[in-house]
């Protein structure tokens, strides 16, 4: 999210609140932005699916090997994932975390490179 | 280059998979941003925080202060305690976070926080310059919790909650013990360190017992009513060890009044007991440093901003790991991962004078119900603008008629890749 729209959001969200009548207590809330960063978020998957450096992948067990696959393909898999259209055993739950756009966006972090 | 669009080139720009490829990495990278980065114990929390900053800004002098040599992991010490691996396992090199990033590593412990010069003070009085400390310090015990249970005490009745001697300890005791013999576990209230560890400990050393000494019990004795996985926890047990396994809630049994360390007994508001092996894990808190320099409150943990992992009492400290408040994440090597990665990219922002980005953050633990089969819990978190909290988006676990040995093949895979993660090899 840039700085601009960063701002304009917070902007919003503050003449929003600052309708309610909980005033005191939302001022003391830092303004975070609205969504969360897809790339930063990405990086929790990495707690399995590890990348090291370098190796893509090679030396790594199974559950490393996202970069063996297109991004359009661990796109769907999750989508499938989480809609109970595929049965796993982890990844059903992880996927229900996730939102359409974020699933896009994610399995591009993490899919074959062009 | 908006510091999103920044963060996506970072990772998926460069061509060589992201990271060590300074040169190549380094194009994404603003170099504003630099600064003396002090990360404080060489944990699951503390060894990925300073891996993450420097993958991010290679700019960046990381020092990463430890007192051991080498890391030992708690994941794992249970399938040691049962004999199914050896101690040598669990140890995690910093060699590749040294050589490979460029981390100093300072091989000491940190006395204590001169938090108004920005200081960490070492035990031998050096002091290490900071802009930014990240502090992993773990969790420490509260050793005035049982009435008959402190430090010395565990010398002869282990807790096993840190890997090291006690674990070996523990090692030495199920091993001698004789047949018909009684192993019993204090499981204690939340929140702790790896919530379904009791129950895992106790699964695997049925499994030792069923093959070595089959008239053999064990007693969980819990401080709570329920606990974390327990229908596939008790699923297992039933199928795998009959009525081996006990587990007795403390609706059941009351309070834990207090233990004698030589006689081996442990006395409830309703009864007693005279275990063979007496494995006691007791009540936590927050690592002393943490205490000692004013960064918890009455909880006895570290509360912070789960988006940076700042401490409200000071915005150059970030806690992370056990050590720190970050609910509904329970205290997991996986939670400290995530959270250290989300804080990474907090400082690395912080010193360049950007926002932090939001995050999701993940948790995932295996626990091990015999050498081949496992169950998971499973928590995707986000942040909640509303309250300035963490939400649960999604959360889940094994069911009791999961699929555990796809599971134990996934688990195994999770220990080798989660020690790339966390220390780079
Ligand atoms: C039996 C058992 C099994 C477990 N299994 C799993 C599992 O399967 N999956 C999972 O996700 N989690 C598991 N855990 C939990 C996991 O071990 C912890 O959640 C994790 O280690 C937390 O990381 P941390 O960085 O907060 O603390 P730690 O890993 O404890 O690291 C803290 C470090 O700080 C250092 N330190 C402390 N004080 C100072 C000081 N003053 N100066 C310098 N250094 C200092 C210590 O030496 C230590 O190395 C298990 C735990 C146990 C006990």
């Amino acid at each position: 999210m840039s700085h601009q729209l960063n701002t304009r959001c917070t902007f919003r969200w503050f003449t929003r609140t600052a309708q309610a009548a909980t005033i005191a207590f939302t001022l003391r809330l830092p303004a975070y932005a609205e969504t969360p960063d897809v790339a930063l978020s990405s990086l929790g998957c990495r707690g399995c699916h590890a990348e090291k450096e370098g190796q893509e992948n090679g030396q790594l067990s199974d559950l490393a090997s996202l970069r063996r696959f297109a991004p359009g393909e661990i796109a769907s898999r999750l989508r499938d994932y989480r809609d109970g259209k595929r049965s796993g055993t982890v990844m059903n739950r992880i996927a229900a975390g996730l939102k359409d756009g974020e699933i896009e966006e994610i399995a591009g972090l993490l899919g074959k490179r062009p | 280059m908006n510091p999103r669009r920044r963060f996506l080139h970072l990772l998926a720009g460069c061509g060589f998979g992201w990271g060590l490829c300074g040169c190549t990495f380094g194009r994404f990278v603003r170099r504003n941003g630099s600064g003396r980065v002090v990360v404080v114990g060489g944990g699951y929390g503390g060894a990925t925080a300073a891996r993450y900053l420097k993958l991010m800004n290679p700019d960046l002098t990381v020092t990463l202060i430890e007192p051991r040599d080498s890391y030992l992991s708690c994941p794992g010490s249970n399938e040691t305690v049962a004999g199914l691996k050896d101690m040598s396992t669990l140890v995690r090199s910093y060699d590749s976070l040294r050589r490979e990033l460029d981390i100093k590593t300072v091989n000491a412990q940190v006395a204590r926080l001169d938090r108004s010069r920005r200081r960490a003070v070492l035990t031998d009085g050096a002091e290490v310059p900071y802009d930014r400390l990240v502090l992993s310090p773990g969790i420490d015990f509260r050793w005035d919790a049982i009435e008959g249970y402190d430090e010395a005490a565990s010398r002869t009745v282990p807790h096993a909650w840190r890997a090291g001697p006690q674990t070996a300890l523990l090692t030495r005791q199920i091993r001698t013990m004789s047949d018909g013999g009684v192993v019993l576990i204090t499981a204690p209230p939340n929140p702790y360190r790896c919530p379904p560890g009791p129950y895992e400990r106790a699964s695997l050393i049925a499994c030792y017992l069923k093959k070595h000494k089959p008239r053999s019990k064990i007693l969980i004795l819990d401080a709570k009513t329920r606990f974390s996985k327990q229908p596939a926890f008790e699923q297992a047990w039933r199928e795998l060890y009959g009525d081996m396994v006990e587990w007795i809630s403390s609706e059941k049994q009351g309070r834990l009044e207090r233990i004698d360390a030589v006689a081996r007994t442990v006395e409830t508001e309703f009864d007693a007991f005279r275990p063979d092996v007496l494995n006691v894990i007791p009540p936590q808190k927050a690592g002393a440093l943490a205490e000692t320099s004013g960064l918890t409150d009455a909880s006895g943990w570290c509360p912070i901003d789960p988006v940076t992992f700042a401490s409200p009492y000071d915005s150059a400290i970030h806690i992370i790991g056990d050590a720190c408040r970050a609910a509904p994440m329970p205290k997991s090597a996986f939670s400290a991962n995530s959270q250290a990665k989300v804080c990474a990219a907090a400082v690395v922002a912080s010193l360049a004078g950007e926002p932090p980005p939001q995050p999701l953050l993940i948790n995932h633990c295996y626990s091990f119900v015999a050498p081949d089969e496992a169950i998971s819990i499973t928590g995707v978190y986000g942040y909640s603008r509303n309250d300035g909290q963490l939400e649960t988006r999604s959360a889940g676990e094994t069911s009791p008629h999961g699929d555990r040995l796809r599971e134990a093949i996934y688990a195994r895979a999770w220990q080798r890749n989660f020690r790339t993660d966390v220390f780079g090899y």
